[in-house]
């Protein structure tokens, strides 16, 4: 058995071809290395080889996260002069299909590609022996060419490759390829979504955190921790900067006008975060921000936070719906974990009308009275980071403080 | 008592207030860790070494149930209180070939015991729920009132886990033989255990249930006292341990660690009372002459263990965070519940705003905690308020 991994986007790279592949390569070699297996390269795919039998969904699984992996198949691999031989495979794969769903009637078509043009048959006679063979061999299948209920594919290449199901990945562009990105991470459902998004197209992820002790707890920090942790599963590890943010919002609390606390507060946000970008070299600011989503997110607030950060700040959420963002947390599998009931930084301070339409300039004119800098200073003296990978124990992860990173 | 715990490689001195919760064990208890490395026998065996397990585990029996006046013969080994409450509320009564059946329990149950009495109501059961009055507690007549010609079981607990109420079970027992003599009554006795007097065999209960680790013993092990002709069927089906009523090979180390616990709290009962009573006189003293101060317990017929409280315009969880970072360990409601949403059922009674309820805190003792380190935790307490007092949500 071997694994087929197709790549999708990277095909269209011109000279910088080489560049991707060795990205992805690379990533794809990470990915399966706890198993063993060995990554080779082929013609516009690679062959995945040396893991075990039990652990072969595991390495699907984990090929399944990187980004760059258009389609994997599991593959018999063969000998391609022993047609026979290929053919049985075919047929057995059809004979699988059937098990699996415990069909007693079906229609297939079998879809062959050669790219070794010496071959003596080509793709058409190849469907067509081949497809003889299975019927012969199962009487309750049948050929339909046009809507079949499965395919079985053959592809002769150095060798022939038999397989049934095509399983499709992430897409995307190959980690690296695309700078690093620098995440703000609530807690909620909507930032790991967001940054999956940029993450896939080939950006490493750091992120930041807001927490509020004693206003939130021990687990909402474990919470994020354990949300970077199935991130960093597609992202790879993320350096977590997690920010004491307390002072900062008492200072607002008791120095600004109530209704403007919410901006205010994600303004100093913005400014930490790009800070934190700056000194980990990264190059953009992303959040999970979705137009008009609650009072901070109209039109005029965002207005408000994006003047806060020269970066660019990049909101892949923006015109989602809520329910689009949660079925995405759901597919990447932070949706669970996003709404464990631990309150955050931004609900501490609610104010009871806050103003939908704020102006920067009224914002600017309030914010006069915070020592800006000096409120950011003392925040990151305080604050901490960790790195978390996909194999990190969230529980246990090594905290340091950010000063001393 | 002070306590070293370890985190890493740095040693903190802890103040411990959160026993309601769960509590240390006992450092009686440690010889009997070493013992179970070759005293772990299954005591349904049939060989010697088997026997001696069982024969211990009767005497274990013996000792729990005699510090409340039970029959050993009637004791059930359980896993905990809520495996008792559980087995008590869904099993304890008369079926009377399956129809429709009453029952009573209380608005401030535990969790264990309000959640079993939601799902006999969801099984088509009428089930009343009734209000303790705004003193805290459950009164007799109250109960008596809710109580019918079906009514099959009813369940009221002793010491409320987050108030320290202290309810007369036995006079509500009584007031609800009276009206049916049929009707069944349950005590979750979990907090009351061992921390007020109480005598199984005089009283009226039909089945009281208590946990081993709230008294420094181990968790995972608990009892149901049984009166001899209460009708209890299993919730748990297997083997016929504990004589048909809690399959499963019994938990020995626990059972052996529990019976060693109560023989020891039994022993200390009045002074361990007395030195509670007067840690929790302490702490309310010092705490009530604090500005924006709520008492949650009530006012008389308090369990020694349990003070709840209020600080006006403080979140419970930021004060219980804030004493945390010195150390202090309290918490916001039952430990059980305060992971998930802040319920208000257990308070309602007491007929205050939500906002003031956010602001619960428990602080429950043990008898080795000390005067100093209550009063170190209401000094921190006052700390936290002239801190963090000021800034209201709105």
């Amino acid at each position: 058995m071997v694994i087929l991994v197709r790549y999708g986007e990277i095909h269209l790279k011109g000279l910088n071809r080489p560049y991707f592949e060795r990205l992805l390569i690379h990533a794809v070699k990470n990915a399966v290395k706890p198993f063993g297996a060995t990554v080779e390269r082929g013609d516009g795919r690679y062959f995945v080889r040396g893991m075990k039998d039990a652990d072969m969904q595991s390495v699907v699984s984990a090929l399944t996260k990187v980004f760059g992996v258009h389609s994997i198949s599991i593959a018999d691999e063969l000998a391609k002069d022993d047609e026979t031989a290929v053919f049985a495979a075919a047929a057995e794969q059809a004979g699988k299909w059937l098990a699996k769903y415990g069909r007693s009637s079906a229609s297939f078509k079998v879809e062959s590609r050669r790219s070794d043009k010496r071959y003596p048959k080509n793709s058409m006679q190849i469907s067509a022996d081949c497809g003889e063979y299975i019927l012969n061999n199962y009487k309750e299948l049948r050929v339909d060419v046009h809507k079949p209920d499965f395919r079985v594919y053959i592809e002769i290449r150095d060798k022939a490759y038999v397989y049934a199901d095509i399983i499709p990945g992430q897409g995307g562009m190959p980690l690296g390829s695309n700078g690093k990105g620098m995440l703000l991470l609530s807690g909620g459902i909507d930032s790991p979504v967001a940054g999956y998004m940029i993450s896939k197209r080939g950006v490493f992820l750091d992120a930041v955190h807001f927490e509020s002790f004693p206003y939130t707890s021990e687990r909402a920090r474990q919470k994020v921790i354990k949300l970077a942790k199935i991130m960093s599963a597609y992202t790879g590890p993320i350096r977590l900067s997690i920010i004491h943010f307390t002072d900062i919002q008492l200072a607002i609390y008791e120095k600004c006008p109530e209704e403007q606390l919410t901006v205010i507060m994600r303004r100093f946000m913005m400014r930490i975060a790009e800070r934190a970008a700056v000194e980990s070299k990264a190059q953009c600011l992303i959040t999970g921000e979705s137009i008009g989503q609650v009072a901070s997110q109209t039109m005029e607030a965002l207005n408000c936070t994006n003047s806060a950060a020269s970066l660019p700040v990049f909101r892949p959420l923006i015109g989602m719906d809520k329910q689009e963002i949660m079925e995405r947390a759901m597919a990447i599998e932070t949706y669970e974990t996003s709404i464990l009931p631990y309150e955050d930084c931004c609900t501490v301070f609610v104010p009871k009308h806050p103003s939908t339409r704020p102006s920067l300039k009224k914002i600017e004119e309030s914010e006069k009275v915070l020592d800006v800098e000096g409120l950011i200073e003392a925040a990151f003296e305080k604050s901490l980071v960790c790195t978390v990978s996909a194999d990190s124990d969230p529980e246990n992860i090594e905290l340091k403080f950010y000063k001393n990173r | 008592m002070r306590i070293k715990y370890v985190f890493g490689s740095a040693a903190f001195l802890k103040i411990y207030l959160d026993n309601a919760a769960t509590t240390a064990p006992y450092s009686e208890i440690t010889g009997l860790f070493s013992e179970y490395m070759s005293c772990w026998f299954n005591p349904s065996g049939m060989y010697h070494d088997a026997l001696k397990a069982e024969k211990r585990m009767n005497a274990a029996r013996a000792a729990v149930s005699a510090c409340i006046n039970a029959a050993p013969e009637n004791t059930v080994f359980t896993s905990g209180g809520t495996e008792g409450s559980n087995t008590v509320a869904l099993k304890g009564f008369r079926r009377m070939g399956g129809k429709k059946l009453a029952f009573v329990t209380s608005e401030y149950e535990h969790a264990c015991v309000y959640n079993s009495f939601k799902a006999l109501a969801e099984a088509g059961h009428d089930v009343a729920f009734v209000s303790p009055r705004k003193d805290g507690h459950i009164h007799p007549e109250d109960i008596a009132e809710a109580v019918c010609d079906n009514t099959a079981l009813v369940s009221i607990m002793h010491v409320n886990n987050e108030t320290g109420a202290v309810n007369d079970v036995e006079k509500i027992c009584r007031a609800v033989k009276s009206k049916n003599p049929q009707t069944l009554f349950h005590s979750d006795g979990v907090q009351a255990y061992l921390k007020v007097p109480f005598d199984f065999a005089l009283s009226a209960l039909d089945y009281y249930t208590v946990s081993a680790h709230k008294i420094h013993g181990l968790k995972g092990t608990g009892a149901i006292f049984c009166k001899k002709n209460s009708p209890l069927r299993p919730l748990i089906n297997g083997g016929g341990q504990e004589n048909g009523l809690r399959s499963g090979t019994e938990n020995t180390l626990g059972i052996f660690a529990f019976a060693e616990a109560a023989a020891i709290y039994s022993k200390n009962f009045s002074e361990h009372a007395e030195k509670m009573y007067s840690l929790r006189k302490r702490a309310l003293e010092n705490l009530s002459a604090l500005n924006g101060f709520v008492m949650l317990s009530p006012e008389k017929d308090f369990a020694p263990h349990i003070l709840n409280f209020a600080f006006e315009g403080m979140r419970g969880e930021v004060l219980l965070h804030l004493l945390e970072e010195d150390g202090i360990c309290v918490a916001t409601g039952a430990a059980c519940s305060s992971k998930r949403g802040r319920s208000f059922r257990i308070h309602k009674h007491t007929g205050y705003k939500n906002d003031i309820l956010e602001g619960a805190v428990r602080m429950s003792f043990c008898p080795f905690n000390t005067g100093e380190e209550i009063d170190i935790a209401c000094e921190k307490t006052e700390d936290a308020l002239k801190r963090f007092g000021r800034f209201k949500r709105r």
